[in-house]
């Protein structure tokens, strides 16, 4: 098994999906191509790509990859809680308004990730969630999210 | 033509737009200077803002942004061997070097002057070269559109930096990302999985955030989130005149290879660094000085890449096709702002054209006048650490996609491009096809199903006028070329 051989897998099964989704939204005839005609002409196209790049690492002359994706595996929990912690801030920011959430996720992010001590990640939460509160909510006009509290 | 570039000073000297210059090549090269953080980024940041104020306004800005992230990666380049930038990772080879010798004031000197000539030099180039070509375009109907794109397509794809298999997936993707949205003829949704803010597409913002920007910072959490600071005094900023004798045919050299090298597809500033490099390798009288601190070696390239910023406008401004993924952006700009884009721009929005040309002039000068005093700035801000830098980049990213519509939809779309992005980077495909290829898509599904409808299902229409035959031809070559090429080498062993 190596990268190639693995990335080219999905990619097959991506490509069946596209089609069979450009399909159902009817492929029209040549003279009037209906909505599918381009999307299924894509995904046809990477499903031949894909086996083409398959083929290319079957044969015995491709490396063999063991272990290439996380050698580190603590590095790629910290990398999967950092993902998690976006998707959090991302539905939370409605919820809890900007500044807090911001509070929580710089928070969170600086101590949990970065290792960095208290003081500083407290510090740097509320002074940058507060900054950018003032520069862009204030001075840009962006209009950020408000909370169950109205900020 | 001297008056349509008086016009332009007019429209760009004003006080709004002088400021809308400034703050742009000083947010880009602030940007640059940063790692991880791109132009892109900054950008899209920037985005929401620009929709409230004129598109000569927020296109001069942007476009400082663009060209003021060239000068200031060849800070970080030469200072810490970081790239602040991927355009200039040719910079490090010599620089880093010749910091280490204690010259890091004149490579950083020559390395603003020679940015200054290739920027300046490209916007002439662009000047020049921009209305004939436009002119050319008028006469393209929907093949030649559609086979222009192919090309396009094909040439990104040849210039990827590995695979061109892989890249070639990566871009029929990204053809298919751009299909999500209404149809354009038949007015049904396509894949919206009835997501309503998909009904629009996937943003070009979003996407670009999260498949540059977020998937940078997963990457630097999983491999390392360590940078070394470099701890010197900078003194002497001026290269001296040796230096001057040395360098000149290289900035000139890089200029033009910049230029050229940035109107193609996927070209840009990236790939111009490193001919740049190559070429002035090859022809030194002195090539075993390169990698130990040559200032050829700094010269060409940094020439190069800003260079390269100029060329990659004329796609943009000319034909209505964006050469990569920051084009990409500005193009997402104007047609925000429903400005027509293709080769009537010149014509009906002048004032686009011509005040963002000479704009660049005003910001290339700025920039050589603030480049160097503010180095001791730049170097101040590279000290923080990227454990405290990387939540803020996250954080500005969160908010670039959020402020486009309020919708938190968008962050999410940018959040699972981060990882897409990342998954990618992991197993070693490029992000430029893909992200090329989606804003593309819906122009070309246009021009194909046009062009069938035209000829009715002929689909020989593609093949049979001049232009589009030619264009056709040129990228079947393009695909067919790398085949030969390793047959040939085989061969010979």
């Amino acid at each position: 098994m190596n990268r190639d051989r693995l990335s080219s897998l999905i990619c097959m099964v991506i490509s069946a999906l596209i089609c069979f989704g450009s399909i159902k939204l009817s492929l029209g005839r040549i003279q009037n191509p209906g909505p599918g005609f381009f999307s299924f002409i894509a995904g046809a196209v990477l499903g031949i790509l894909s086996i083409a790049v398959f083929l290319r690492n079957f044969r015995s002359s491709a490396k063999e990859e063991r272990n290439f994706f996380w050698p580190d595996l603590r590095r790629g929990l910290k990398l999967i809680c950092a993902c998690i912690a976006l998707i959090l801030y991302a539905i939370g920011m409605n919820l809890l308004g900007f500044f807090f959430s911001t509070i929580l996720f710089l928070g969170f992010l600086l101590r949990a990730i970065g290792s960095q001590r208290w003081s500083l990640t407290i510090y740097i939460s509320i002074l940058g969630s507060a900054l950018s509160y003032v520069i862009f909510q204030f001075w840009l006009d962006v209009p950020l999210p408000k909370g169950i509290w109205g900020f | 033509m001297l008056n349509d570039v008086i016009y332009g000073f007019s429209v760009a000297l004003t006080f709004g737009n002088l400021f809308y210059c400034f703050l742009g090549v000083l947010m880009g090269t602030l940007v640059g200077v940063i790692p991880g953080l791109g132009p892109v980024a900054a950008m899209s940041l920037l985005f929401s803002a620009t929709l409230k104020i004129s598109p000569v306004s927020g296109m001069i800005m942007l476009a400082g942004i663009y060209y003021g992230a060239q000068y200031g990666g060849s800070t970080t380049s030469i200072l810490l061997n970081i790239p602040g930038e991927a355009s200039s990772v040719a910079t490090c080879f010599d620089g880093y070097q010749m910091a280490r010798q204690g010259r890091a004031g004149p490579a950083l000197g020559i390395s603003a002057f020679g940015s200054f000539i290739g920027g300046t030099l490209s916007v002439v180039g662009l000047m020049l070269a921009a209305p004939p070509l436009a002119n050319f375009a008028l006469k393209f109907g929907f093949p030649e559109y559609f086979s222009l794109m192919c090309l396009g397509l094909v040439i990104v794809t040849f210039l990827a930096k590995g695979s061109m298999l892989k890249a070639m997936m990566m871009a029929v993707l990204g053809l298919f990302l751009g299909t999500i949205g209404i149809d354009i003829i038949v007015a049904k949704p396509k894949f919206t999985f009835g997501i309503n803010i998909l009904m629009d597409g996937l943003g070009v913002v979003p996407v670009v955030m999260g498949l540059f920007g977020v998937s940078e910072v997963l990457l630097n959490i999983e491999e390392s989130l360590k940078t070394e600071v470099f701890k010197t005094k900078i003194s002497n900023l001026l290269p001296t005149i040796q230096d001057w004798k040395n360098s000149i045919w290289s900035i000139l050299r890089g200029t033009v290879i910049g230029f050229f090298l940035g109107i193609l597809p996927g070209g840009g500033a990236l790939v111009s660094s490193f001919a740049s490099y190559a070429i002035e390798k090859k022809v030194s009288k002195h090539p075993e000085k390169f990698g130990t601190g040559a200032i050829e070696g700094v010269a060409g390239p940094e020439t190069a890449n800003n260079a390269a910023a100029g060329g990659a406008f004329i796609p943009l401004l000319t034909l209505g096709i964006p050469s990569n993924a920051v084009m990409a952006l500005l193009l997402g700009l104007m047609l925000s702002h429903g400005v027509q884009v293709g080769p009537l721009l010149l014509r009906q929005h002048s004032d686009i054209f011509w005040g963002v040309v000479t704009s660049m002039y005003i910001g290339n000068a700025m920039l050589l006048v603030l480049n160097l005093p503010l180095i001791p700035l730049w170097v101040k801000i590279l000290k923080i650490p990227y454990p405290i830098l990387f939540p803020l980049i996250l954080l500005f990213c969160v908010i670039g996609s959020y402020s486009l519509n309020n919708n938190i939809v968008e962050v999410l779309i940018m959040i699972v491009f981060g990882i897409v992005g990342y998954l990618m980077k992991k197993f070693e495909y490029e992000a430029a096809p893909l992200i090329l290829a989606m804003v593309l898509s819906p122009m070309m599904e246009d021009a194909l199903r046009q062009s069938l409808v035209v000829s009715h299902g002929n689909i020989l229409i593609f093949f049979t006028r001049p232009i589009s035959v030619t264009l056709l031809s040129i990228a079947l070559i393009l695909l067919i070329f790398p085949i030969f090429l390793r047959r040939f080498k085989a061969r010979n062993g």
